[in-house]
Formats: structure tokens, C-alpha cells, sequence
């Protein structure tokens, strides 16, 4: 296994039960992609059809941990999910922290592939060299908790780590989440309805190996000198001590907190939505890490008293507090929690449940619909018990529910009567709760976005300047700390290329977005240290933002070869047409026009077609990529090479 | 003397600590080679970090048939001298915080896995940045 030997790939189908073990030993392979998410990335281009349709069982759903996940590098847990999304019908990139990828590697697979489809419900076990396709028939609809207790108790073994879905997976939820550690989700895009459709229900693994590094005392060195770095810039420690919603007032206070689906940019009593509240409540009992990450930056919380006593998950994020609290018109943090709680064992993306909530009740608002359609549950704004039951109600699609559960654009379709303008979705995705009209290196990033209007491709919080770190990023993306004010389009494709370099480089390292794109306590270089002491061979920092480019290009090709182009990057109807009221600056909109301005400069920093707003097959033989130009040309035909 | 000290209510559960301790000892990473364990309930992000913490009673010493262990003058630390250990398991089954087990070596040898404080100066709590586990 990585990083000091060959990449190892595990294969099993679902239908012929076939199971293959295969070793890539190409080195240059390994340089150009960086093993993870850029290996998986190409091989899934190499050896599958990117025109299937998500559901044919042909299509694969690839796990591929991370080159570091293993080692001691702090923050280097992660493992990337990549699958055809029935949501968006497009390439989709997920990631997901938790222990199931360190487990992956000590049993000997760097990247795990799931083909073809089981025709009663089954899981997987895996146990070093021992793979075995299970009947699942007694696990299904049991919720994520119940499912890893059952597990363990079976095979006696409490390091066994799952990646698994729950209830809303199996009804293929449009938004169903795989599950890693219970509490943590590769929630986006409906990997978890991509393994409900193949009957799987998770994959358990126990690893018994061990993992090396090619030059263990420079490698040691490298990853003190970095954690000497963590500790001191600013904003690791607040993350540690309040979680991801540490920052909520402070962004409130700048009115970029979307309130009641983003027709407000402020709501009154924010402070029962910050990680500063969970922990004064006492709400909060613990914080809990990924593997290897000292940071530590989620949370565990119970609710010992009250309406929900008996609560208890992990959580709750800054976009479960944004999308159930705030976006849903409430700041009851216990309302937030168990709606947490729903996501987390029943395994929903919270972005989207939340999303589809507001939306609806947003319905209710404009005379749309009724109560009626929601089962007589009251859809006023802020209704708590509303919140929490639509989220139980989406997993199994009891009613309204199964309206919900296709997703916001789908229900939008269904509703019909302008409801599509107040749907904050684009390419089928419901939006991040980050108010884009007031950051628009945000909105750039969210309309070029393979997988649609989200942060998890692209963090660009530095453009706000937040800390002296964050300056010196832009400045040195820009030239000039200028640059560091999110409210122009000036700099922002560049800004934008930047920061989905070093998150696709991060992601194939298996490293999280926090050090690479938000706190900036790993740049190009410490990662260029840690692959080549790693592995043994030897690359640049320049090399690092090459491969990280490599990849977004990989994903762009899918996405043509998928059949969209630059028509399809933009940004929900509401944020393109809508003005942010009581906003700070003039400009507080997301026009068509400066989103064309920076999709333009994003397009041609790529070296991309500016009329399709795709790669040619320039760049990408430029790119080192010229083994696919034959199979992309077959479905992308460009006029002019720019 | 110093003592290893763990409080449980700062363990995170990232496991840091057991990769680090890993890497020290053997140069390579697995949980398997590491002299701390993180027990527990992740479930209920209830996370235990188990390793030897010098006790009084220093049973290990005591139970071993072929006195195969013995404590470091300088700084209080279990050694296990593996020339002499049969790999019986009294020590284990005496270790009243269930800081000892048998596991096996990058070889696949078997041995008996202690903390041994790293010479005193604990790569576990180096890295700790919670402060689960203090030396002091």
C-alpha cells in the first residue's frame, strides 16, 4: 500500500460476486495523480463509461483513501468517495473523514471499487486478505447506529469501521449520505442512494497490516516542523475549543447568514446557533476527531432534559446549525440537534434536508401550498417539531416526505407555480448555506463546482481576510492583499483556481480542507515534503498545484463527457436575480453577468474553451493527460482550440 | 519520578497518539504496533486512553514466572526483556488498566506491548494537543 509501496486496488462486483486485486506500479502514475482522489479520478476515466446512466449497475461508486491516511500526519484521515450522482446526473466528488479509511489501508487497499449490483441486500467484509460479499437481509433498515453496534458485536471487534448507509440510503434518498465513524458522512450528492441502488448496505473492514514510509526520519521531521506550524496560527485553537460554527455571529454581524432560505441575511438571536452556545448549554460533552487529527474540530453532543431528552450524536456543524436553524427560520439548538441526530443514524446530508425543509416552507409562505400537503404538520416558519419530523419523514418517504426526498429541483418540478425561484439549487444540488452574494470568490467556485453550488470542492475563505494567514494567501495568489475583500469579481478566478489546486491535491493526500484552504498550516510545499519523503519519489511544490490542477481537469472531462458545459455553471435563480437586502455593500447579487465575467477569466486561466467552457484537447495532452483525448473527443467535439 | 497521567474527558479519539507511539517503536504505522490503545464507545464519543501509568502495584513485575520484566531505575518505566519472555500473558491478565497485550511485531513476531515512555520523553503526549494524556 502507499505511500512507500504500490497503490492497491481492491475490486468487487456485485452481480458476478467477482473479486480482483490489482497493483498500479506505474511511479509516474502515482507523481502525475497523487494517488486518492486524482488515482481514482483516473482510473475511473481509464476503465469505466462515463455515459452510463448513475443507476446502471455498470457504473462504479470508488472509496480511495487518501496517500498519507495511516500515517501520523495530523489531519491526513480522509478518504474520497467519487460515483455518478442520480442527483445531479454528473461527476461527483465526496469525502469523508472518520476511521474507515485508516482501517482500508491496514487491511491493504488503497482504493476499494464497487461494481454491479446485488439482487438481495447485501454487505461487505473485508479482513486483510479475506473479502467476503454477505447477506445483509437482517441489516437492512436498521439505522446507523444500530447497524455498527450489531456489526461489532458480531465479529467481537470494536476497531471494525464501516462505511455504511442507513434507512434513507436504501429508500434512495436523492441526498443520502455513506456513513464513516456513525458521525461522519460523505453526506453530498447521494452516494448513499448509489449504494442503496446496488443493495449494499456497508462495508466493514478490519485491518491488520501495517503501513510504511519510504524515508522515515526526513518524513518525521516534515510532520514535526508542520505541527509545530499548527500550533501556531491562529484560528486552530478556536477550532478545536468551538467547532465550525465558531465564526456564526461575526457572520451574521457582516450579514452573510442565510436566513429562512436565504431571504434574510441576519436573524435575531444568533448566539444559540454558535459552537460558543453548544458548550455554555452544556449541550456539548466531547469533541471528537478524524483519524489523526488533533484538531479535533467536531463535535458530540446530548440532550438530557426537555421535549428531546435522549438525544445524542455527533454535531452539530456550522451547516447544520445554518440549514436547520437559521435557513428554517429557528435558533433552537435542540431542534437543530435532533434533526442532526435524524441525519446522522437514518444517514441524510444536512445541507440538503435542511434545504428541501425551507424550501417548503417558503411554499407555505407564498399561498404555494398548504399544511394540508405536509400532513397537517404546521410548515409556519421555525416550527421545531415541523423541522424534525419532515427530516424522519424524508428518510422512509412517509407523505410529504417522498416529495422532499427527490431533492428541491425535483419537488420544485412537481409544485410547479414559480416555487423553482425560491429552489436555492443549481445542477440539482441544494446550495451550502454561504451566502454567495456577499463573497464571490464563493460564487465563482460554486458555479464552476463539478458537483454543484457547495464549499466542499473549493474553500475560498480567504478572500475575506480574516487573519494576517488569509492576507498572505490572497496576496501571494493576486499580488497584492488588495485582493483580499470578497465583495468584487477582480482576482477572483485566480483565487478560485488556487484553492481547487491545493484542495484536490489535499483530498489525493488524504489531507482535510481546514490546513490547505481555511487555516493555511500546510501550503504547496510542506505537502510536496510529505508526499516525497513518503513515497521516495522526489516532487515540487509547483508539482503538487500541477496534480491538484490534473485532477480538476479529470473531473471537468467527465463532466463533458457527461454532457453539460458552461451553460450549467451558475448559481440557484434566487442568488443570480435577487438582491440581498440590508447588505453592506452595493453590489450584493450574483448577476448573470459577473458571474459570465468570472467564468470567462476562470475559463481561460485553464486554458478551457470559452464557448463550452471545457477542456480542449490542447490542454489536455498539455497536461500530461494525452491517453484520453481519443475516448473525450468521441463525446466532446470543441470547434476551436483557444 | 513522572508519571504518565491520562484524562479521558479531552480524548478526542484521533489516535494521534497510537500512530505516533507506533512509528517511534517499529517505523512503521498500525494500531496493532502501538503500546496505547483508545478504548471505548465511539458511539457515545466515550474514548479511553489505555496505556501503562507506572501504578504502585506494578503486578506485571510481580506475576512474571521468568522475571522477564523489570522497572527502569532512571525514569519508571515497564521493560520487557524479550529474550527472557515466554509470552505466557500473566502480565496481562494482572494489569488491573488493561495497559499491556500481546500483538505482533513487523516481522510477525509476537511480543509483549508496554509503554516504555520513550526514554522519557513520551511521543504520545508530545502530540497530544487536547491534553488527554500529560508526563508530569
Amino acid at each position: 500500500m502507499l505511500p512507500k509501496n504500490n497503490p492497491q486496488l481492491l475490486r468487487i462486483n456485485l452481480s458476478t460476486k467477482e473479486i480482483e486485486k490489482k497493483e498500479y506500479k506505474d511511479k509516474e502514475l502515482l507523481k502525475k495523480t497523487l494517488g486518492g482522489r486524482g488515482l481514482a479520478t483516473y482510473i475511473y476515466i481509464n476503465e469505466y463509461d462515463q455515459t452510463l446512466p448513475p443507476e446502471d449497475e455498470r457504473s462504479p461508486i470508488i472509496y480511495a483513501t487518501g496517500l498519507l491516511t495511516s500515517t501520523m500526519v495530523p489531519s491526513s484521515g480522509r478518504t474520497s468517495v467519487i460515483f455518478k450522482s442520480p442527483v445531479t446526473k454528473s461527476f461527483f466528488k465526496t469525502n469523508v473523514g472518520g476511521h474507515f479509511g485508516g482501517a482500508l489501508k491496514y487491511a491493504g487497499y488503497d482504493i476499494l471499487i464497487v461494481e454491479g449490483k446485488s439482487e438481495t441486500p447485501c454487505y461487505i467484509y473485508i479482513n486483510d486478505n479475506r473479502v467476503e460479499i454477505l447477506d445483509a437481509s437482517d441489516l437492512w433498515g436498521m439505522d446507523n447506529r444500530k447497524l455498527n453496534a450489531k456489526l461489532r458485536s458480531k465479529y467481537n471487534d470494536e476497531e471494525l469501521q464501516l462505511a455504511c448507509i442507513g434507512p434513507a440510503g436504501e429508500n434512495q434518498v436523492a441526498f443520502a449520505s455513506i456513513h464513516a465513524s456513525i458521525y461522519n458522512a460523505a453526506a453530498r450528492g447521494g452516494g448513499g442512494a448509489v449504494m442503496g441502488a446496488k443493495n449494499l448496505k456497508c462495508i466493514a473492514v478490519h485491518g491488520n497490516k501495517f503501513v510504511e514510509v519510504a524515508k522515515p526520519k526526513e518524513f518525521y521531521n516534515a510532520v514535526a516542523r508542520i505541527s509545530e506550524k499548527m500550533d501556531h496560527v491562529p484560528g486552530v485553537k478556536g477550532l478545536t475549543m468551538y467547532g465550525t460554527s465558531i465564526g456564526m455571529e461575526s457572520t451574521n454581524a457582516i450579514g452573510a447568514f442565510p436566513v429562512r432560505n436565504f431571504q434574510e441575511n441576519q436573524i435575531d438571536g444568533v448566539r444559540t446557533l454558535t459552537g460558543q452556545y453548544v458548550i455554555e448549554s452544556g449541550l456539548m460533552k466531547n469533541r471528537v476527531g478524524c483519524y489523526t487529527c488533533p484538531v479535533s474540530c467536531h463535535r458530540y453532543c446530548t440532550i438530557d432534559d426537555g421535549k428531546y431528552k435522549g438525544t445524542y450524536t455527533g454535531g452539530p456543524e456550522y451547516e447544520t446549525l445554518a440549514s436547520f436553524g437559521g435557513g428554517c427560520g429557528t435558533t433552537d439548538t435542540e431542534v437543530v440537534l435532533k434533526a442532526n441526530e435524524y441525519c446522522n443514524i437514518l444517514g441524510m446530508d444536512v445541507i440538503s434536508a435542511g434545504g428541501v425543509i425551507q424550501w417548503l416552507m417558503e411554499c407555505k409562505q407564498r399561498g404555494v401550498v398548504t399544511d394540508d400537503i405536509a400532513d397537517g404538520l404546521d410548515l409556519s416558519w421555525g416550527n421545531g417539531d415541523t423541522i424534525v419530523e419532515l427530516t424522519r419523514k424524508i428518510a422512509y418517504r412517509e407523505g410529504v416526505g417522498d416529495l422532499l426526498a427527490d431533492g428541491v429541483k425535483a419537488a420544485a418540478e412537481k409544485i410547479g407555480k414559480d416555487s423553482y425561484k425560491w429552489a436555492i439549487q443549481a445542477k440539482g444540488l441544494e446550495q451550502s448555506r454561504v451566502e454567495t452574494r456577499a463573497a464571490f470568490s464563493y460564487a465563482l467556485a460554486f458555479a464552476v463546482n463539478s458537483r454543484g453550488p457547495d464549499h466542499l470542492n473549493t474553500e475560498c475563505l480567504a478572500e475575506f481576510g480574516g487573519d494576517y494567514v488569509a492576507v498572505e494567501v490572497i496576496k501571494k495568489i493576486t499580488g497584492s492583499e488588495k485582493y483580499a475583500y470578497p465583495h468584487t469579481t477582480e482576482k477572483r478566478p485566480e483565487i478560485v483556481r488556487w484553492h481547487e489546486d491545493i484542495y484536490a491535491a489535499g483530498d489525493s493526500l488524504g489531507i482535510c480542507a481546514f490546513p490547505t484552504t481555511a487555516q493555511f498550516w500546510m501550503d504547496e510545499s510542506d505537502l510536496a515534503e510529505l508526499f516525497s519523503t513518503a513515497t521516495g519519489i522526489e516532487i515540487t511544490k509547483n508539482d503538487i498545484m500541477e496534480a491538484g490542477r490534473r485532477t480538476i481537469l479529470m473531473e471537468r472531462m467527465c463532466v463533458g463527457m457527461m454532457g453539460f458545459d458552461r451553460n450549467h455553471d451558475k448559481l440557484p435563480y434566487r442568488l443570480m436575480n435577487e438582491k440581498l437586502e440590508n447588505a453592506k455593500h452595493d453590489n450584493a447579487i450574483n448577476s448573470h453577468e459577473d458571474i459570465e465575467i468570472m467564468k470567462d477569466g476562470y475559463y481561460k486561466l485553464h486554458k478551457w474553451d470559452l464557448t463550452s467552457g471545457l477542456p480542449t484537447n490542447k490542454i489536455i495532452k498539455d497536461s500530461n493527460l494525452g491517453e484520453f483525448v481519443e475516448k473525450y473527443s468521441k463525446h466532446v467535439h470543441i470547434k476551436e482550440e483557444c | 519520578m513522572k508519571k504518565i497521567i491520562v484524562n479521558s474527558k479531552l480524548c478526542s479519539g484521533c489516535k494521534t497518539c497510537v500512530l505516533n507511539c507506533s512509528f517511534l517503536h517499529h517505523n512503521a504505522f498500525s494500531h496493532k504496533l502501538s503500546n496505547i490503545r483508545i478504548l471505548g464507545k465511539e458511539e457515545r464519543a466515550d474514548f479511553k486512553p489505555t496505556l501503562c501509568i507506572q501504578c504502585e502495584e506494578r503486578n506485571c513485575v510481580k506475576v512474571c514466572p521468568v522475571e522477564a520484566i523489570s522497572i527502569n531505575k532512571n525514569n519508571g518505566a515497564v521493560i520487557v526483556d524479550k529474550d527472557k519472555c515466554i509470552l505466557c500473558e500473566m502480565c496481562i491478565d494482572a494489569c488491573e488498566y488493561n495497559a499491556i497485550r500481546k500483538t505482533n511485531d513487523t516481522k510477525g513476531n509476537e511480543y509483549i506491548a508496554i509503554c516504555d515512555l520513550c526514554n522519557g520523553d513520551p511521543h504520545c503526549v508530545k502530540y497530544c494537543r487536547l491534553g488527554a494524556l500529560k508526563y508530569e
